[in-house]
């Protein structure tokens, strides 16, 4: 099912079709299943104990059509979310709600010199070619990248990894049934600034929120030992403090706790490098305690991450022991 | 309050370990008969309810100060570390630090000094362990607080040094208003708010949970009045030059009324009023924007060196900025909120 929900295209604002196929993966599993006019749906499932709230977005980065030269089909774009110009050319891509095939083409290298060829483009100089033009492609169309889930033994490579692990996780456990009063929230436009999140926070209270992603893995050789972290490979990363968030030491004990009695491995991220759903959303009301568990991936925010599946297990059963943990009082 | 003051400044308390300072907050706040609540964000909440009708009056003041956080430990026992809140590189190097509650260290740079600034990547903190075991056996980890070591002491004339004044001496107006205002019957809830430095998180929740009438920020701003360069749209507060208001900063333009209220207090007081346009945010900006929007003021003590391990106040400001605050709160009912 990972595989699956990695290749549904939905960059920010346009989540529908993630929203579908996890509306039809929960619904038998919801006591109450909603969605809000930004289009985040929450899942509830009734239970004993604290209230604990699952957060996981459904949103991708990739690009947006900004305009079309008629006659052959070359298209403008802006990013939506953070991707490196630099990773653009060459790109395969898919473009609007059919998903015309395209490609983020530069003219031949043989005419260009030397010189030319080390400086980087700027998406303002670069375009989407979709070969001619198509009357059905308009301004604003959503553009994802075309990349095929694969997993090999422990391996897996794929796009929107960021975040759809998250949302595998929440799925499985919805389908588990922790029996803990639980609020599942699929959200919409984090890449774009924790958009879905900021209304999340005003329409449901709880007791404790954790939120479920797929973050950077920093084990890169270009990297010295000491930014090295977290890695893949290792277990689930635990935030102690983002650039939106400084995590609950509630929430933290638990997510120690829970690991420790179930045998599950774990690993810190990076402090202070990123941001997620947890931030928009703890400062809501009289504030929530709450925390981030991550599956640590290579090259998040390009057309292809890579990640273990092992990593991707153990942060679900981790998330699922750690939302008992809460839930039955620390 | 000098004495307060001392206590406040010395405690360590860097963004989201603020419980030292809550400590001495709730200590205070007993001794004036405010009930004290603690929240998800570590705000200190002190309420007095009144007995007379009239607008609930909620002061903020925040506890954190800029600090760091560890993020690596070496195999011989360096402390890689990460910003807390926005620190210069500059000021923190060579400077003493406190890794958690007791271990001592200094802060030094990988690279030769040179012309270049070094970045949090390029910094280290020396404990003097020789491996990671001897780090971890002091009960260091990652995430760790890191707080800078800067004896409070006194200057020329009123004049104070220390860490932290920012925001210690607004946490310290704030108390010494709650206890000024003990005959006071209307309702005020004081504020000593977490996680400023990281982005006003605290006050946002504080402002929803209290949803007060009207709210006093108290902060600190910069005083230029040194051979420093400052930028030229900068206004010119002065050290002494008694409290600065917030007319605009990046989250918030104070109202016309409200100012207006404030300028004559502090005229029939006769005290010295300056005031303050400048970047960043305090408190205020997510106060006056919730609830539906919330008439909201902030009150800036002029203080040196911002951020740095070596701040300058002047007592003569602390005790106006009190003076001015009692009047506001006691005249609050007369104010016809904007």
């Amino acid at each position: 099912m990972l595989g699956a929900l990695t290749e549904l295209r939905g960059i920010s604002g346009y989540e529908h079709e993630v929203r579908t196929f996890i509306t039809e993966q929960i619904e038998p599993h919801c006591d109450t299943l909603t969605t809000d006019s930004l289009g985040n749906l929450y899942a509830h499932q009734d239970g004993d104990g604290s209230h604990v709230c699952l957060l996981a977005h459904m949103d991708e980065v990739g690009l947006m059509v900004t305009g079309s030269d008629e006659k052959n089909g070359w298209l403008t774009f802006d990013t939506v979310g953070g991707i490196r110009d630099s990773l653009l050319p060459g790109t395969t891509v898919r473009v609007g709600p059919h998903g015309h095939a395209g490609v983020i083409g530069l003219p031949a290298v043989h005419l260009q010199s030397s010189t030319d060829r080390k400086k980087p483009l700027p998406k303002e100089k670069l375009r989407i070619d979709v070969g001619e033009a198509h009357p059905s492609i308009e301004i604003g169309d959503m553009v994802t990248f075309d990349t095929p889930f694969l997993r090999r033994d422990d391996t897996i490579y794929g796009k929107a990894f960021d975040d759809r692990i998250g949302c595998y996780c929440l799925i499985e456990l919805l389908q588990e049934r922790l029996g803990v009063p639980l609020t599942c929230v699929f959200t919409v436009q984090e890449e774009v600034g924790l958009r879905g999140a900021s209304v999340v926070r005003s329409r449901i209270e709880c007791d404790y929120a954790i939120a479920c992603e797929g973050t950077f893995a920093l084990d890169h050789p270009s990297l010295s030992e000491e930014e090295r972290m977290p890695r893949m490979g290792h277990g689930p990363a635990v935030t102690i403090a983002d650039r939106t968030l400084i995590a609950h030491t509630t929430v933290l004990e638990a997510i120690g706790c829970a690991a420790d009695e179930n045998d599950i491995p774990y690993q810190y991220k990076r402090p202070l490098a990123g941001g997620t759903d947890a931030g928009a959303f703890h400062i809501g009301g009289k504030g929530t305690p709450s925390g981030v568990i991550a599956a640590p991936c290579r090259y998040i925010h390009s057309p292809c991450a890579m990640a273990k599946w092992n990593d991707v297990i153990h942060m679900k059963e981790l998330i699922g022991a750690t939302a008992r943990y809460l839930a039955e009082g620390v | 309050m000098e004495e307060l003051l001392r206590r406040l400044c010395s405690a360590h308390g860097v963004p989201g370990q603020e419980h030292e300072v809550a400590g001495i907050v709730a200590e205070e706040a007993a001794r004036n008969m405010y009930e004290t609540r603690r929240d998800a964000l570590g705000n200190v909440v002190l309420t007095k309810e009144g007995t007379h009708p009239g607008p609930s009056v909620m002061l903020c003041a925040h506890m954190d100060e800029v600090g760091a956080m560890v993020r690596y430990i070496d195999d011989d026992g360096f402390l890689y570390i990460d910003p807390l809140g926005s620190i210069d590189t500059y000021r923190l190097l060579g400077q003493r630090v406190i890794v958690g509650t007791t271990a001592s260290g200094i802060v030094e740079q990988k690279e030769k000094p040179n012309d270049k600034k070094p970045t949090f990547n390029d910094l280290y903190v020396d404990i003097g362990a020789s491996s990671r075991e001897d780090v971890e056996r002091e009960g260091i980890r990652i995430g760790t607080a890191i707080t800078r070591v800067s004896p409070f002491a006194p200057l020329i004339g009123s004049r104070f040094i220390s860490k932290a004044f920012d925001n210690r001496s607004g946490v310290c107006v704030m108390l010494e208003v709650c206890r000024r205002l003990d005959q006071f019957p209307g309702t005020v809830h004081a504020v000593a708010t977490g996680q400023e430095e990281v982005g006003t998180r605290g006050a946002h929740v504080a402002a929803q949970s209290v949803r007060p009438d009207l709210c006093i920020v108290l902060d600190v701003t910069f005083s230029y009045d040194t051979p420093q360069k400052k930028e030229k749209k900068d206004t010119n507060v002065v050290l002494g030059g008694g409290p600065a208001l917030t007319l605009k900063d990046d989250g918030m333009i104070l109202s016309a009324p409200l100012r207006a209220i404030v300028e004559e207090t502090a005229k029939e007081l006769g005290i010295p009023l300056q005031y303050d346009i400048s970047k960043g945010k305090t408190d205020a900006a997510p106060v006056y924007q919730s609830n539906g929007g919330v008439p909201t003021m902030a009150l800036l003590i002029p203080l040196r060196y911002m951020h740095t391990g070596n701040e300058i106040v002047d007592m003569c400001d602390l005790e106006r900025t009190v003076e001015l605050i009692c009047a506001l709160i006691e005249r609050s009912d007369t104010i016809t909120l904007p």
